[in-house]
């Protein structure tokens, strides 16, 4: 599980960052945006959930959990403004630098928080991906002017496009799994995934101190 | 646990609210094109020579306007529409500047980025679509492309292929002092704003 993830990881920044795929995605804005970032951050997300298996090494769970998901936002929020998508495509040490942020910055604490964090939580950062993206979407759709100096109009109304077809995808998977509840993994762990069930619901529950 | 929770929360939020300050100037500067007006009225940089040849075939440098305030802007003359804006932005600065006292102190240049397509018979022809060419309104291409690269380099202008054979460009009006510095950047149609940016660096230089 853990090499897998290790493993899927490099693949994934490989598939980012590898020259050829990299100057394909950065060619476009919407792929440059929806494509490399999260492919940067979901590298660093699963390296930052290799080493979290079993409920045993599950430290202080909660506490730093919506921190860790807040330092992704931050990072991300960076990472998109107009003026650091320009900087990233003309300048090669701004690009380096997105690179390791998003990996190390937004990446690794997504990972890190995700597995810790309560269901409650889960839900209001997917919510909030959602509305952000749909709200991101809706104004680069409609800006009028040109956003990004390296990036046609066009690539501009792209990325709005895609931003709200994928809050759409986010805003429905997260219907269909607040309808068919938790997920139930192979029937070999069902005895250990049942047992952290039982954890979680009751670390929601039970007042923290 | 909660408290603890709370503070690292406040925290993070802290470092990333100072990290989206710092990258935006204060909130200031969402854009590159934003960014780069804001630099230049910081610390107006002094640009590289560039070697030029205007609408009748004479060669000039952008050093040869010297001790005069430049209004420079980009073109390329097969430009249907940005540049037909900027275009009647500047027939509008070149009529106020003709009728002020800025005649003898301020010149106007719009620099060809499409040298090879621009001779001097195309800058003629597009001088004569705004009321010709005169001692104020310079019509120019670069003589050498590895200059124009370094030129818009330094100013910050990005040129890109539109894919339909002409060309895309963050055009504004850029604001040049007597000693060749770059000290001001404003919208395509802020001619108010650069006549008064233009009086402004001259009462600032003397």
């Amino acid at each position: 599980m853990r090499r897998d993830r290790i493993l899927t990881a490099l693949v994934l920044l490989l598939a980012a960052i590898a020259p050829p795929l990299a100057s394909r995605w950065k060619s476009g804005l919407a792929t440059h945006v929806l494509v490399q970032l999260p492919l940067l951050v979901a590298a660093g997300a699963l390296l930052g959930a290799a080493g979290q298996q079993g409920p045993a090494q599950r430290h202080e769970p909660t506490t730093h959990g919506a921190s860790t998901i807040l330092l992704t936002f931050s990072c991300l929020a960076f990472w998109m403004l107009p003026r650091w998508i320009d900087a990233a495509v003309s300048d090669q040490r701004v690009d380096a630098a997105k690179i390791v942020s998003l990996v190390v910055l937004a990446g690794l604490p997504l990972g890190w928080g995700w597995i810790r964090i309560g269901a409650v939580i889960r839900a209001f950062v997917w919510a909030n991906a959602a509305s952000m993206l749909a709200a991101l979407g809706l104004l680069y759709l409609g800006f009028p002017e040109r956003l990004c100096s390296n990036y046609l109009v066009g690539e501009q109304v792209a990325l709005g496009r895609t931003m709200i077809l994928v809050a759409v995808f986010l805003v429905a998977a997260g219907l269909v799994r607040a309808l068919t509840g938790p997920r139930r993994r192979s029937s070999s762990s069902s005895a250990k995934v049942s047992n952290t069930q039982v954890r979680s619901r009751e670390e929601l529950t039970s007042p923290q101190t | 646990v909660i408290v603890r929770g709370a503070i690292s929360f406040v925290l993070v939020l802290l470092v990333g609210l100072s990290a989206i300050w710092y990258g935006t100037d204060g909130f200031r500067a969402f854009t590159a094109e934003g960014a780069r007006r804001l630099a230049v009225t910081r610390n107006p940089p002094l640009l590289p020579p560039i070697e030029l040849q205007d609408h009748r075939g004479e060669l000039i440098t952008l050093d040869s306007f010297k001790g005069k305030v430049i209004l420079l802007e980009f073109i390329y003359t097969r430009c249907p529409t940005l540049c037909v804006a900027l275009g009647t932005s500047f027939e509008r600065l070149h009529a106020s500047i003709r009728r002020s006292e800025l005649r003898e102190q301020a010149v106007l240049v719009s620099l060809s980025f499409d040298p090879e397509r621009d001779g001097p018979a195309d800058l003629a022809d597009y001088a004569s679509r705004f009321g010709g060419a005169d001692e104020t309104w310079h019509f120019v291409r670069p003589r050498s492309v590895g200059q124009l690269e370094t030129f818009l380099r330094a100013v910050g202008v990005i040129v890109l292929p539109d894919g339909a054979g002409g060309f895309v460009h963050n055009a504004a009006i850029h604001v040049i002092d007597r000693e060749g510095r770059l000290c001001g950047i404003v919208g395509t149609d802020a001619v108010n704003e650069a006549i008064v940016l233009a009086r402004r660096t001259l009462r600032g230089q003397g």
